[in-house]
């Protein structure tokens, strides 16, 4: 390093003064000295902080958010038509969005998006370094804008589903990055005039980087202020600071006249990401982008020189613990492991590819009370096995609406899920209707190109369907996809002989059509519809509105419901919770059907009337009825008259 | 040094590449007794002499194409994978030729490793041009969400787009807004408007060139202006007010139902800023007027539709009856000066049991001889109606034609003339179904409307990614000048109120 000082000078020598970035001999040696001394520590700390970061992004990203990075990307959207371009430069940092767009699509393998981001991240940190000439000693600190990236990664719980910055989950990283190389850029010219015409030029990028290119400027004014001299003269000292904390201010508004859809007020923060959801803002999320942005500011202040004492060794030592420690547990913190926020991504997931059973182990595992939405997911699932008769409260039945925790965002399952569920009750026009509504929101991605695609097939619209296989056909891991589809949109006949159809199909070609609305309430509009619906034409259909007049509790809905399914699967055993169903409104109604001659099984006489007992006995003991649903769930709670009666206060969203 | 020699190499290596892209059609081509699958589908369509290039994709063969262009003045070839992309410059050289003739246009593709040859269309080059302008509304298929929206222009004669007007200009996620109903005076724009609707909500209008946001609710009025007219000649402009719901089939392809649950129309005078009602029947819904060329009648749709449940909303009762309504052509005569309505007369009556059918958004060509119009079975809002169709009616023998050249079995709505009444503009859906796209046919002096081209497009395969509908396409002489910019701040401001005047 310090032969390299040397050269430096040999070559410049010809210059009165020392250019901003050379130094004297006798600093560069005295330099010399001290670096030489410390090389071996200062290394070991820059690859300790670097295997940090690596170690930190593998295990946060791949071990503990696979599946969130999975969903990730799903709710993205990359192409390689030459007009996805065109649309991201619509706003500045234009190139940011379809360039995260572009890498947050590996996520498709989180393996391999996370070693992506790893490796942009741990270049970010030495190029930072290089930049910003920060001793190796220092190299923890220089992880800390990157342990920011990874906060914001894996922190921003629900929000993943109602964030509008497309690329969200790479456009921090790569926008971090393009900071330091328009540094860089700057920094490799010594001249006044080649500063000052780099800074101008890294002003012209903000079309491309939007916020990040005005990090880059106040990052470069700070560079500079840090690299003053002496003998500098007045105007230097003043000029090359300010000129790039002025191009901050008029940069943004310049560039207005260049879009139509900017807020004038929002030119500074073009690319900052905002967590907005109608009145509710949340700044949590935002934390680490702040920190990112602020941390570097300290950076061209280091100590240039790190001596050889056992105070500055300890410092140093201090220093790299607590950075490497407190980004430990600020990502520990911030990894939002919500237990249903993961299985409800890996359920959905299970759903979508049609694995059943994966589904139901997932519910099978849950520790406490699920979400409304794998409940919905568990149904979909036993009615696709058609085990919905007999395990469909084999499962816990309590929904809980999903929150961050960290604020106060209110999540819906529209949003969230409703057009894969409407699709899997075959009610297309509603899941269509879905998946364009929060692609008007949140723009398209691929989980809703490939409903559209499917509800398109599905109602015979083919000339829809090519043009939304179409556009898949350009992604990079949804081309097979689509591929497999596209034979439909020639001959539609053709959707028979796909399995993933059948049972979608049947929902749908069986039921009418009336005009309606589900209130932005997807299950309690599932609920209403097909517990209400009677048909005889199909026995999967037919199921469903008996499984619904279940959910609904409604005795009147049962009975007919009940007697249709007898008549059409007539010689077949009739499911337990059928039995157990007609069991328990036989005897709370007896009016409403004689149940006398019915042929129960034994275990659900048996288990009715130990029902009956045990509750009648803990209500004369004292106990509430909810502490009595909790006394008797171990027992009874796989039962239909545990549902019916303890089963309450769910809240649908 | 260095970079001249850089740049004389790329000189160099740019002109050798165009000389390599001297193209031939293949002489040995095996001839197919069809016409070429092109999309879009511009076989044998009659063109502007104005218009741009008329892109398009071959979907035949798998790897290269070629297309002869052939015109008085020579010919030319093009082909590059898939796509026939037009020089642009030479494209004006053969509209200028054939001006009044046809340029023949012979396909080639290679299939299979053998090339096969096409039978030949022409585009017939019509001696009329068209409007330089459309604007259009570029919009997602609407449900209820709604986020970015624009008003976009549109050059005809070349492929230039520019946003008069984008809502995110104004929005963020606390303060939303719509906007819709873009209108021009006499195909102009220094008498223009839109409307705003939720966040900074208002009228944004342009008289005289000068920007102003007016608020054109009163109390005494239904809602704010909907539908526009500009009255040709006088600083008037009709609106609709309206109450309008939305529902949604659960299987139906037509997917959603627009209704309104009353309507009335309302007279809006520039100059004094003041409303006044035209037509507000208790069980009749007036909406979408449109003046006549000369200003002296004003045409509208009416459906009589009474409320006969009292027990639930009108809105629930309009969804049970939603088949039921059926709007019919009138009109109503105007005295500009005194801005009397008198003489209410049925033109067209659509809703009446030999004809049942509902017919909306009524539009009277430049020489005020023929009135078109979108019908199909019922309601108002035919964008989402497969059965709609364009149909005409001549003023002078009342005769009403469905323009058979112009329809498709999917939806045709808001039908349009240009400023010479030679061409007109439908909003299509025949594409996909979903996604509305504009498309122009030449209207030749004896009233025959001939085969409609899709609004052309730099990359043809532009309709295959643009997720957005060209909503309310209208002509327009002259761009708009406003920046986008100016409507912006002008949006953030307060509107004025405008007065309620007894008529």
């Amino acid at each position: 390093m310090s032969k390299k000082n040397n050269h430096r000078r040999d070559v410049s020598v010809e210059t009165k003064k020392p250019p901003l970035s050379q130094k004297t001999t006798q600093e560069s040696q005295k330099e010399k000295k001290t670096i030489n001394i410390t090389k071996g520590t200062s290394l070991c700390i820059a690859i300790v902080a670097t295997v940090m970061v690596a170690v930190l992004g593998a295990y946060y990203l791949v071990v503990r958010n696979s599946d969130m990075l999975f969903m990730a990307q799903s709710k993205d959207f990359f192409s390689s038509d030459p007009m996805f371009m065109g649309e991201c430069m619509h706003s500045p940092g234009g190139f940011l969005t379809w360039a995260g767009s572009f890498l947050t699509q590996f996520f498709y393998h989180p393996k391999w998006g996370s070693a992506i981001m790893i490796g942009i991240w741990i270049i970010s940190m030495w190029m930072s370094k290089l930049v910003f000439r920060v001793k190796m000693a220092w190299m923890a600190l220089l992880a800390i804008p990157v342990v920011c990236l990874l906060v914001s990664t894996i922190g921003t719980g629900y929000w993943l589903y109602y964030n509008k910055q497309a690329g969200y989950w790479f456009y921090g990283t790569i926008g971090y990055l393009i900071s330091i190389l328009l540094v860089l850029f700057n920094a490799a010219f010594r001249k006044k005039t080649d500063r000052i015409i780099t800074i101008l030029l890294i002003a012209c990028t903000y079309p491309f980087f939007g916020w990040y290119t005005l990090l880059a400027l106040v990052y470069v004014a700070m560079l500079t202020l840090s690299r003053m001299k002496k003998y500098d003269s007045p105007i230097t000292k003043i000029l090359l600071p300010v000129i790039p904390l002025v191009l901050v201010g008029v940069v943004p508004p310049l560039f207005y006249n260049l879009y139509s859809g900017i807020r004038i007020e929002d030119v500074w923060t073009a690319g900052f990401p905002i967590f907005a959801n109608g009145d509710m803002i949340s700044f949590y999320p935002s934390i680490p982008f702040i920190v990112l942005s602020a941390v570097p500011l300290l950076f061209p202040f280091l100590p240039k020189k790190v001596e050889n004492s056992t105070g500055m060794t300890c410092a140093v030592f201090l220093v790299t613990i607590v950075v490497m420690v407190l980004s430990w547990l600020w990502v520990e913190k911030s990894d939002f492991q919500a237990y249903n926020y993961h299985a409800e991504m890996r359920m959905y997931r299970a759903a979508e590819e049609q694995d059943w059973d994966k589904v139901l182990d997932e519910m099978g595992n849950i520790p406490g009370d699920a979400s409304r939405e794998m409940v919905v997911l568990k149904n979909i699932a036993l009615t696709n096995k058609g085990e919905m008769g007999t395990k469909m409260f084999k499962y816990n039945n309590m929904g809980e609406p999903p929150t961050n925790g960290f604020d106060t965002l209110r999540v819906h399952m529209v949003q969230t899920a409703a057009p894969l569920i409407y699709y899997y009750h075959g009610k297309t026009n509603f899941a269509l209707r879905w998946a364009i509504e929060n692609s008007v929101e949140f723009g398209y991605d691929y989980d809703n190109l490939k409903i559209l695609a499917r509800c398109a097939l599905l109602s015979g619209e083919m000339e829809m369907a090519k043009r939304y296989l179409d556009i898949l056909r350009t992604t990079l891991f949804y081309r097979d996809w689509a591929d497999h589809l596209m034979p439909i949109t020639k001959n539609p006949e053709l959707i028979k002989k796909y399995p993933e159809f059948k049972n979608v199909r049947e929902l749908r070609d069986h039921m009418g059509t009336v005009l309606d609305g589900d209130n932005g309430l997807c299950e309690m509009y599932l609920i209403t519809y097909f517990s209400q619906t009677m048909n005889k034409d199909s026995k999967l259909l037919q199921e469903m509105t008996l499984d619904y007049s279940l959910i609904q509790k409604d005795i009147q809905l049962f009975w007919p419901r009940f007697y249709l399914y007898a008549q059409m699967h007539q010689g077949e055993p009739m499911p337990i919770h059928y039995q157990e169903a007609a069991m328990l409104y036989g005897n709370l109604e007896p009016e409403s059907a004689d149940i006398s001659t019915m042929p129960f099984q034994d275990e659900v006489r048996k288990s009715y009337e130990g029902f009956h007992q045990m509750s009648q006995s803990l209500l004369q003991a004292g106990l509430s009825a909810e502490d009595v649903g909790e006394a008797m769930k171990g027992t009874y709670g796989n039962t239909f008259y545990w549902f019916y009666f303890f089963c309450r206060d769910v809240h649908s969203y | 040094m260095k970079l001249k020699n850089i740049l004389s190499i790329a000189t160099i290596a740019t002109l050798l590449a165009a000389c390599g892209q001297h193209l031939t059609v293949p002489s040995d081509a095996k001839m197919e007794a069809r016409l070429p699958k092109i999309y879009p589908d511009y076989t044998e369509v009659t063109i502007p002499a104005n218009i741009c290039p008329m892109n398009f994709i071959v979907q035949e063969g798998e790897s290269e194409v070629r297309a002869r262009f052939t015109f008085p003045g020579g010919e030319y070839i093009y082909g590059e994978e898939q796509k026939i992309l037009i020089d642009e410059t030479q494209w004006q050289e053969m509209l200028d030729s054939a001006k009044g003739q046809e340029i023949k246009v012979e396909v080639f593709a290679k299939v299979g490793g053998t090339w096969k040859g096409y039978q030949p269309f022409n585009f017939y080059v019509a001696e009329d041009s068209i409007d330089e302008y459309i604007s259009y509304r570029a919009i997602q298929p609407s449900y209820v969400a709604y986020e970015r929206l624009s008003i976009n222009q549109r050059n005809l004669t070349n492929f230039e787009v520019k946003e008069i007007y984008n809502n995110m200009s104004v929005s963020n996620e606390k303060i939303g807004q719509c906007i819709n109903c873009h209108s021009y005076k006499n195909y102009k724009t220094d008498n223009m408007l839109f409307h705003m609707r939720q966040g900074y909500g208002g009228t944004m209008l342009v008289t005289n060139g000068q920007l102003k946001k007016i608020d054109l609710k009163t109390d005494e009025t239904l809602s704010a202006g909907v539908y526009p007219s500009w009255h040709p000649t006088h600083n008037y402009i009709a609106f609709s007010t309206n109450k309008t719901g939305q529902s949604f089939h659960t299987k139906d392809l037509n997917k959603i139902e627009v209704q309104d649950t009353e309507s009335d129309l309302i007279l809006y005078d520039v100059d004094k800023n003041e409303v006044s009602i035209i037509s507000e029947l208790d069980d009749e819904l007036e909406v979408f007027p449109t003046w006549s060329p000369d200003g002296k009648k004003l045409y509208f749709c009416s459906a009589h539709f009474e409320y006969y449940n009292d027990s639930i909303e009108k809105s629930a009762e309009m969804i049970q009856r939603y088949d039921e309504v059926k709007y019919s052509l009138y009109s109503v005569d105007f005295d500009p000066d005194t801005k009397e309505f008198s003489n209410v007369e049925m033109v067209y009556d659509a809703a009446s049991d030999s004809i049942n059918q509902s017919v909306t958004l009524p539009r009277v060509s430049p020489d005020g001889r023929y009135i078109l119009f979108a019908q199909a079975a019922f309601g108002c809002f035919h964008v989402w109606h497969a059965d709609a169709d364009i149909f005409m009616m001549d003023l002078q023998t009342k005769e009403v034609q469905k323009l058979d050249a112009v329809n498709s079995d999917r939806s045709e709505s808001y039908p349009s003339w240009s400023s010479n009444g030679r061409w007109i503009m439908v909003d299509s859906r025949r594409d996909d179904g979903n996604y509305t796209r504009p498309y122009i046919a030449y209207f030749d002096k004896n009233g025959k409307a001939h085969k409609p081209f899709m609004l052309p497009q730099k990359d043809p395969n532009f309709y295959t990614f643009y997720l957005r509908s060209f909503n309310r396409p209208e002509f327009m002489i002259e761009p708009v000048t406003i920046s986008p910019q100016e409507f912006a701040t002008k949006a953030k401001e307060d509107a004025i109120p405008a007065k309620y005047a007894d008529r």
